[in-house]
């Protein structure tokens, strides 16, 4: 990439960013509109000089994140800032994050691997650096109304998760990733044990706690082992290494485990409607949104290139728990009454999707398996986000009391409607691009098992729309009059979410020249074979 | 002994033997602060440091030189063994400063006592402790051993109107008594078989007498199948006293079994306990109600680990088995030291008590619940990297149960946290101030988690 689109790629991506902060920022009122107009400034010299040395970035920058997560401790931890700016003084952090990070990320070149301070960063795991920087904004800005309680520690978190997310996506040693994975669920335990809105929160957050760290206890085995055995547990080393087919298919086994647990697939996956239904909306945008999308980064980053015999045991059965795991996903999303947890089963079924296109093991269908997750990641932050718009007006998630939205909340029906056809995976969306490249190589490989995936499209239109129409169109249910339509913030985290969701739509080949070297490079041990 | 060590417990000695009224409360404290950090940060952080180098370089290191040589523990059996006169220099400083930690913790948390009698016969425990780590005569080590227990019965049964805890001490004094004849028995035995009461010279060890003194050992430190005293004792303790037995009074018999039982032929009963410890305390704490419970379980398994990292033949040497317990000890200490906040209402389990004290004080003690549970990336969880890497010898097998019993306990530790954070309460709790091991808590084993991490990142 030469130095021109270079710059056009930063300039395009903090210009995104000051659309971003007119319409989402207009809740920070008082910030002067002249500070922002500042800001956005500045945050185009800033993505500007980011991204000029091309593949240059300097390795702290990708600590930014974390560093800003504890700067906001020290400011209202140490500093004694008042706690009634926690809100936007975690808005401007994140966004900061947004212009620096995330113009980085885009502005790195295609195929060039670069291991710089313990980091890898290349074209499989900077999209998710991008994913979660461009993310987090929208996360805290759907906090701003709906978090009444303990905004300094609630703030501090979910910045700490960023921040913790954006170097899990850059590690290259298989034990850092191991901690950094196991650390996010600290937080995340947190935030859904003490914010959640309802009293089963505490049994959801436990059990969030026991799967997570259940799951995990099967890697620290392996990596111990890999460490006494082989010397290392750096990727780039332990991809040359000749492993055994017993340990191969042992180590492959057992760290599928955890990841699955995360994706998640059925039967790992109990734990997944409960933490949504319990947690706090942006919460649910987080671990839907970003958290869900570190076990499939897990398997292309670390286990398929370094078992790859592990693969070829276990992918059979594997492909087999993917399969139902879409089915089952998509049947229970079709016979919930509550709106979170329908949206959460579909996730189950997305994300299954997604773990059939990394069990094909191929460049294409990896590529579509992170196009995917890139579009869930905005698609169902979206809906979640929509979901809360709902029930801070009125209180409920259950379907059947809503009914006739649209001709009181215009604006976010439009919304929800695009975020719909994401969902299902409607063409022009970034799920279609992502599904058509996951079942075209599922199709080269077996057409039984591509028909029983595509199950998904079907599926998902039947509750997707099913869901809509409930919703949004008919006769107005009774209760839901005197209530207006979008606020500022919700302008902005479901504008952004549908303009994201759409945009994937059209960027699919942009995607695949830029993330095909490396995606070939990664699988080249199937490809030979 | 040597000079530095007499010259530390004589420093103790002052520090907390000496009446308040003579020195004042402040001098006191301080120097029980500042030898709770300095020791505990010294020995999690040379041992941090040690560890990193050795995960980084992977190359099998020296047994005993170095750092390891002093912190925390370690050294090869045959540094261990020394003779050297009447004494064995194992008992050097780093287990000396583990001991005033502990002492100093104890105290600390008896500051609002108004008797000084706990805290002399603390110190006389402590005392008889060090003879134990310097003797190699058999009758010598068992007058230690009996005079450290003798005050800790006594420390138990110390509130004679509490009914609960007159019970335990009773049941710990029975218990106790009949042990120690064991002991007799089997030193009796050693002594039949050599014809020498002095260790350095024991060449052949009677297989019985060994077993029995090993078996007393289990006993003592609160391993599986000798357990059952434990929550018994631990449950109705208060804050200092708990500190104390779970702490200071176990440093000695966990040295005894790499130290002076070294050379037994017992090995097997060790790690046949260490297997049976792990299995019984991952499952026995999920039942507890109360911390003194949670805590005796969470000895049953930490004691397990230790038990089989003793039986253990691996590069790293004891210096796992050191680094082990100097973690689990100092972060068992420092969360009854945080926990003692709750003051009078320790002999119930009211967690949720912590919320009233603001949400700091509940996310410290979580940190430490997760820490004590070996999760990353806390200190635990590189205590645990390296029980894994001392236990490699055994196969992945054992490797993968004894991680998989580690989750156990990890989720009963944490419903400590859930407990504070989470739910109401209408207890009444005063805060304290800034000097509270809350600090303590967090800048040792705060600091020592993060720069062991941010040292595994850069490739330290």
């Amino acid at each position: 990439m030469n130095l021109t689109l270079n710059k056009l790629i930063s300039f395009f991506t903090s210009g995104f960013s000051g659309l971003f902060v007119f319409t989402g920022g207009g809740r920070v009122n008082y910030f002067s509109w002249f500070n922002q107009l500042g800001l956005v400034l500045g945050g185009i010299l800033l993505s500007l000089l980011v991204g000029i040395p091309t593949g240059g970035v300097s390795p702290f920058l990708w600590f930014a994140p974390l560093g800003g997560a504890l700067l906001y401790g020290v400011l209202f931890g140490v500093l004694g800032v008042h706690p009634a700016r926690a809100g936007s003084v975690a808005w401007w952090i994140s966004l900061a994050g947004f212009l620096t990070v995330g113009a980085a990320a885009l502005g790195h070149p295609p195929g060039g691997a670069t291991l710089v301070g313990g980091l890898l960063l290349d074209s499989l795991g900077l999209p998710y650096v991008f994913l979660t920087v461009s993310l987090l904004p929208l996360v805290v800005l759907a906090s701003l109304d709906s978090i009444r309680q303990n905004q300094v520690t609630y703030y501090f978190w979910v910045l700490f998760l960023g921040g913790i997310l954006v170097l899990c996506f850059c590690v290259e040693d298989f034990l850092v990733f191991y901690i950094l994975f196991e650390v996010l669920g600290f937080p995340m335990f947190l935030l859904i044990g003490q914010h959640g809105p309802r009293g089963q929160r505490v049994s959801a957050a436990y059990k969030f706690f026991v799967y997570t760290f259940g799951g995990s206890a099967f890697i620290l085995p392996v990596l111990v082992y890999l460490h006494w055995g082989v010397g290392t547990t750096g990727v780039t080393s332990l991809v040359g290494y000749s492993f055994t087919e017993y340990e191969q298919a042992l180590f492959f086994g057992l760290c599928s485990l955890p990841f699955g647990v995360k994706i998640p697939v059925v039967p790992l996956h109990l734990w997944l409607p409960e933490a949504h239904v319990e947690a706090p909306t942006p919460i649910s945008m987080l671990l839907a949104g970003l958290l869900l999308k570190t076990g499939g980064y897990a398997f292309l980053r670390f286990l398929i290139p370094v078992f790859p015999h592990g693969l070829y045991v276990w992918g059979p059965f594997l492909t087999g728990m993917g399969l139902f795991s879409i089915l089952f996903g998509s049947l229970y999303a079709l016979v919930q009454v509550d709106i979170k947890r329908m949206i959460a089963y579909a996730s189950v079924a997305h994300m299954s999707v997604v773990f059939l296109g990394i069990l094909t093991a191929t460049p294409g269908g990896a590529q579509g398996a992170t196009y995917l997750m890139l579009a869930h990641g905005y698609t169902s932050a979206g809906l979640f986000a929509g979901i809360g718009v709902l029930y801070d007006r009125y209180h409920t998630r259950t379907v059947r009391a809503y009914g006739g939205l649209a001709a009181m909340m215009p604006l976010a029906g439009v919304s929800f409607f695009i975020l719909t056809l994401g969902n299902l995976s409607f063409p022009f969306t970034g799920g279609f691009t992502g599904e058509f490249m996951i079942l075209a190589e599922l199709g080269r490989s077996n057409l039984v098992v591509c028909f029983l995936a595509g199950g998904t499209v079907f599926l998902s239109l039947a509750y997707s729309m099913w869901l809509f129409n409930r919703l949004w169109w008919g006769p107005v249910s009774e209760g839901l009059t005197g209530h207006t339509d979008l606020t500022p913030p919700e302008v902005g985290v479901l504008g952004w979410t549908t303009l994201g969701c759409l945009l994937l739509g059209w960027g699919g080949s942009i995607f695949v020249e830029w993330t095909r070297e490396c995606y070939v490079q990664l699988l080249c041990p199937f490809l030979g074979g | 002994m040597t000079p530095l060590e007499l010259g530390l417990l004589g420093a103790g000695v002052l520090l907390f033997g000496v009446p308040s009224s003579t020195v004042g409360v402040a001098p006191r404290w301080g120097g029980a602060i500042g030898l709770a950090l300095g020791g505990s940060f010294l020995a999690l952080g040379a041992g941090n440091l040690f560890l990193l180098q050795w995960w980084g370089s992977t190359a099998a290191l020296p047994h005993g030189s170095g750092v390891i040589g002093f912190f925390p523990a370690g050294g090869s059996p045959e540094y261990l063994h020394h003779y050297a006169g009447w004494t064995h220099p194992g008992g050097d400083l780093k287990f000396v400063l583990l001991f005033l930690f502990s002492l100093a913790g104890v105290a600390f948390l008896r500051r609002g006592g108004t008797s000084a009698e706990p805290l002399l016969l603390g110190l006389l425990s402590v005392v008889a402790g060090l003879i134990t780590f310097s003797v190699d005569n058999l009758i010598l080590l068992y007058l230690g051993l009996e005079l450290q227990a003798l005050c800790l019965y006594t420390l138990v049964g110390f509130f004679k109107f509490q009914e609960e805890r007159t019970d335990s001490a009773v049941r710990y004094l029975l218990s106790g008594s009949l042990v120690s004849g064991f002991m007799l028995l089997g030193f009796a035995r050693l002594y039949g078989g050599a014809g020498t009461f002095h260790l350095s010279e024991l060449t052949t060890w009677d297989s019985i007498g060994s077993a029995w003194v090993v078996g007393v050992v289990l006993f003592k430190v609160g391993a599986a199948p000798f357990h059952f005293w434990a929550p018994v004792v631990y449950t109705p303790l208060e804050w200092g006293t708990l500190a104390l037995t779970t702490g200071a009074a176990k440093v000695n018999l966990w040295y005894l079994l790499v130290g002076p039982l070294a050379g037994s032929p017992a090995w097997w009963p060790t790690w046949w306990a260490g297997v049976i410890s792990v299995g019984v305390g991952s499952i026995g704490g999920f039942f507890q109600t109360s911390l003194g419970g949670v805590l005796a379980y969470s000895g049953v398994i930490n004691g397990g680990y230790l038990l089989l990292l003793s039986t253990a033949v691996s590069p790293g040497g004891y210096f796992f088995y050191g680094y082990y317990l100097v973690v689990y000890l100092v972060g068992t200490a420092v969360l009854v030291g945080v926990l003692s906040v709750w003051g009078d209402t320790r002999f119930e389990t009211q967690f949720s008590a912590w919320g009233k004290l603001g949400v700091g004080f509940p996310l410290v003690v979580y940190y430490l619940t997760l820490n004590l549970g070996g999760l990353p990336v806390f200190p635990g969880f590189f205590a645990k990297l390296a029980l894994l890497s001392g236990l490699a010898g055994f196969g992945f097998f054992l490797l993968w149960g004894v991680v998989a019993a580690s989750i156990v306990p990890a989720v009963y530790y944490v419903s400590v946290g859930v407990g504070a954070l989470f739910k109401p309460t209408s207890a009444e709790v005063v805060p304290p101030g800034w000097v509270h091991p809350v600090v303590v808590a967090t800048l040792v084993v705060g600091l020592n988690g993060l720069l062991n991490f941010v040292a595994l990142t850069v490739g330290m």
